[in-house]
């Protein structure tokens, strides 16, 4: 397993963002749903090593991000695309990837290579030497999920990855997540349950700090066999675990 | 790690002041004093004075730099990279910091190039300029640490103007209350500017002023790390390391600070004199052949120098010219302004650059008035201290060199009067009365209604 | 007109952090009253000083203008009379300040000369940005400071002149006039519209 999460805990203040969490996951694509405020970002923030946990025990690609020897090994091997993405407007797109390449402690002679192919990956070729500031919300979008892949990460964090993406480019978006998926650990948060159904090979539910059902999304359809609201197959099976949950 | 540095270099925004610094310097004094006389220790002090200018852009370039991550919502993509954060952030620093480095020797590079071909004697003298470039490395490094600490929209602004305000502060708490510590200012001349020629250069305050500017990049430094202490224990050692020997440094600046003595060669600090700096240097003054020459040194011996002060001393003397007890000399001396001394009889003259053919008004009252009053003084008495009779007659000798006597006060209507009445007498008369009367005048036994 | 709501006013300058602005131009009006000793007098150093210290507020006020929200806050209607209640409370809040900070010293040169900084500062975060609207009041006052170390003081180097000096007054007072006109009609230009 290359993420394995017991009793995780994190609090603001008064708030319980995340109360409790068990995961384990393994390679493959693991779909992250939930309502606003579930702790979902909170989640993906302490699997990228960015926010650390209150209490509990996490281990990421066999390693305790707790120690910063570990932590340092983690982050080289780690693709991280936040909720909201923010950028240097001057850079291109090129020198965007580039940067984080390098902060990701690649060998040097690799990074052109790599960062041509993951530009190439997220369909922004054309536009490498383009600046940044010249970007549509979904060419930045792109550029964001480029530097998170430019490492070929081993564990890559997607905080709402097809915010702003057309539908076309979200079905490309899909099978490079599948793509990837099949040797490495992808957690994909998102609203969008038809993204989870098209891409993800395991589902986890949260609400309030909790996770409320972990399976496949199969799994999840059949929970909203004749219950709940929704007008697809997946929207029903969120909504009724999420009914069930809060009654 | 040169990645890094490759990619700031070519975005760091610190290129963009550059074109209006170098429009600052033009239009500041710096640029203007580019004519002879050119001394080389006066030119090299004008080269580390620049951080008035350059230092609160280097803080201010720095400090935005340093809250970009801020700025830009970018701190939490950074924390999931495993490159050092310190180290990351130095980097963006110091390509900041080289643009500003850069740009100070090229300053220095061309005003010292241009130096050069206008000096007549003397080589450059280092100690100001590396005090200077240091000076501008500590507000940049300042700039850095404010930037980092205190994330918001202020801290720019705040690097800038309070980079400024320490150094005019310092400065001013120096000239106005000769307080100690203002000796730190990057602005408070290194060497004695009266004795600059005359005498060794000793480079004790530079020397202090390294050593104080050190500590602070320090504790700046140390600062910094110390912002990124909990993402790494190498860091958080570096951080605490930096602020006791920053700590260290400073604290042991200003202890030496206050043991140093401000003298007319300059300032002395004991740690650092070496007692061979500050010997007089010998010579060649070089005279005008005027009714009563004037010697310079030969490191004024540029431009128009010469025929100026020449003509203005002959100009304002001449009615007095061949009395005995008058000078049958006037020449540059290190010293203080003091009266007629030695025999043969020597008018001593304070050594100023004049740019130009001619001095600005401000300053040349105050010079005409310490020629004139000079001649009627007592030796090794400054002219401020003249008695009414003899600025009675100092006036009369600005009057009828068409000077204006504003700059000997104070004048009451005795004075003005015994101007006038002398004035009014024969050249003849006016020279036999100087002849009997002269030593009682600089004894001080006469008023001005002693005076015909 | 109706007045604008105070809530609505206060929130406004909670987000443009007005109490931080405010302690940092309580801070400046203390340090200048600390300086006193010695910013007076002839000399360079005693009258750049000043100077300096005004820009720091300029520089503060200037730089509050920048708005978090861009272009959702551009699409309502009481945006500019709350930059101009913003902008107007500050000066008149740091004239006070620094004019009670020199007291003694000519109060009403740096109030006219808070008045004239404040201006160029507000027109250059129209036309750059908020938190670099320093720049160009900062280089002023180091040209003024050479100036005032040549003794070339002039109308180029207003800031530097008494305040009988009637037409230094009008200068200073027609920047702060155009500077408060341009951020109240366009605001700061990093939170301007976004063009399409």
């Amino acid at each position: 397993m290359n993420v394995e999460v017991r009793g995780l805990v994190r609090t603001f203040r008064r708030t319980r963002a995340v109360a409790g969490v068990d995961l384990s996951i393994g390679p493959g694509v693991f779909g992250l749903l939930g309502p606003n405020g579930a702790g979902k970002t909170t989640l993906l923030r302490t699997l990228a090593t960015v926010s650390r946990p209150d209490s509990g025990a996490v281990t990421l690609l066999g390693r305790d991000p707790a120690d910063h020897r570990q932590r340092r090994e983690i982050r080289r091997r780690l693709g991280y695309l936040p909720q909201t993405l923010s950028y240097y407007p001057a850079f291109t797109v090129a020198e965007f990837v580039e940067y984080f390449a390098l902060l990701k402690e690649m060998p040097r002679e690799q990074v052109p290579g790599a960062v041509a192919r993951a530009i190439d990956r997220v369909g922004l070729a054309g536009r490498a030497r383009s600046r940044l500031r010249t970007l549509s919300g979904g060419m930045l979008r792109r550029a964001g999920i480029a530097q998170a892949i430019v490492n070929d990460p081993q564990l890559l964090l997607l905080d709402e990855p097809t915010a702003g993406l057309d539908p076309e480019q979200r079905v490309e978006f899909r099978a490079l997540l599948r793509e990837i998926g099949t040797r490495s650990t992808v957690v994909v948060s998102t609203h969008l349950v038809e993204d989870v159904g098209a891409a993800c090979t395991q589902v986890a539910l949260m609400l309030a700090g909790r996770v409320v059902f972990t399976g496949t999304p199969g799994e999840l359809v059949a929970r909203g066999v004749g219950h709940g609201a929704g007008d697809a197959p997946l929207e029903r099976g969120y909504s009724a675990i999420l009914a069930g949950a809060r009654s | 790690m040169t990645g890094l540095l490759r990619i700031e270099a070519r975005r760091n925004p610190a290129p963009l002041v550059l074109p209006l610094l170098a429009l600052l310097l033009w239009l500041t004094p710096l640029a203007q004093n580019t004519r002879p006389v050119a001394l080389w220790l006066d030119r090299s002090v004008d080269v580390g004075a620049s951080v008035e200018l350059l230092g609160p852009f280097a803080a201010a370039a720095a400090a935005w730099t340093a809250s970009r991550d801020h700025r830009r919502k970018m701190t939490d993509l950074l924390a999931s990279t495993p490159r050092n954060p310190y180290a990351r952030t130095l980097a963006a620093w110091l390509v900041s910091l080289g643009w500003m480095v850069a740009f100070y020797v090229a300053l220095a590079a061309v005003y010292l190039s241009i130096t050069a071909t206008q000096a007549t004697w003397g080589g450059p003298q280092w100690w100001p300029v590396i005090a200077g470039l240091v000076a501008l490395i500590m507000c940049s490094a300042g700039g850095f640490a404010l930037g980092l600490l205190l994330r918001t929209r202020f801290a720019t602004p705040l690097a800038a103007v309070g980079t400024l305000a320490v150094i005019m502060g310092l400065m001013s708490m120096a000239v106005n209350s000769n307080a100690a510590i203002g000796l730190l200012s990057p602005l408070y001349p290194a060497f004695g500017l009266n004795a600059l020629v005359f005498y060794a250069p000793q480079p004790d305050l530079s020397i202090l002023k390294i050593v104080c500017y050190v500590g602070v990049l320090g504790l700046a430094l140390g600062l910094a790390a110390w912002h990124f202490r909990a993402d790494r224990p190498s860091v958080r050692r570096a951080g605490a390391a930096l602020l006791a020997a920053g700590l260290a440094v400073t604290a042991t600046a200003a202890g030496l600070d206050a043991t140093a003595r401000v003298g007319n060669h300059g300032v002395t600090v004991p740690a650092f004199h070496n007692a061979a700096a500050g010997h007089a240097v010998p010579y060649t003054p070089v005279c005008s052949h005027t009714r009563l020459p004037v010697c310079v040194h030969p490191a004024y011996d540029g431009g128009s120098e010469l025929a100026v002060l020449s003509s203005l001393i002959n100009k304002i003397a001449g009615p007095v010219l061949g009395v005995p007890g008058m000078p049958v000399r006037a020449e540059q001396a290190p010293a203080a302004p003091s009266g007629v001394q030695g025999d043969p009889p020597v008018l001593p003259i304070q050594p100023f650059i004049i740019q130009g053919t001619s001095l600005p008004p401000a300053p040349a009252e105050s010079i005409d008035a310490d020629i004139a009053l000079s001649l009627f003084v007592p030796a090794h008495v400054d002219p401020e201290h003249a008695t009414p009779a003899q600025r009675g007659l100092a006036v009369y000798l600005l009057r009828q060199a068409h000077d204006n006597p504003s700059g000997v006060w104070p004048l009451d209507q005795a004075i003005t009067a015994a101007a006038a009445r002398f004035a009014a007498l024969a050249p003849a008369a006016r020279t036999a009365w100087l002849t009997t009367h002269l030593a009682a005048l600089r004894a001080g036994s006469l008023t001005p209604q002693d005076i015909p | 007109m109706n007045p604008l709501p105070t809530r609505l006013v206060w929130l406004h300058l909670r987000s443009r952090h007005a109490p931080l602005a405010t302690a940092l131009i309580i801070a400046i009006a203390a340090v200048l009253r600390l300086m006193q000793p010695w910013a007076v007098g002839p000399g360079p150093f005693a009258g750049t000083l000043p100077l300096a210290l005004a820009t720091g507020a300029a520089a503060i006020i200037a730089a509050s203008t920048q708005s978090p929200f861009a272009d959702p806050e551009h699409a309502t209607w009481p945006a500019p009379r709350l930059r101009l209640i913003q902008v107007a409370a500050f000066v008149l809040a740091a004239a006070g300040l620094l004019a009670l900070a020199r007291l003694g010293h000519d109060p009403l040169a740096a109030i006219r000369n808070l008045a004239g900084l404040t201006g160029l500062a507000l027109i250059t975060a129209t036309l750059i940005s908020a938190p670099l609207a320093w720049i160009t009041p900062l280089a002023y006052v180091l040209y003024c400071g050479a100036m005032i170390d040549a003794q070339a003081v002039s109308l180029w180097s207003w800031p530097a002149l008494p305040s009988a000096n009637h037409t230094a007054t009008v200068i200073a007072l027609v920047l702060l006039g155009t500077g408060i006109t341009a951020i109240t009609r366009f605001g700061a230009r990093d939170s301007q519209p976004t063009p399409t």
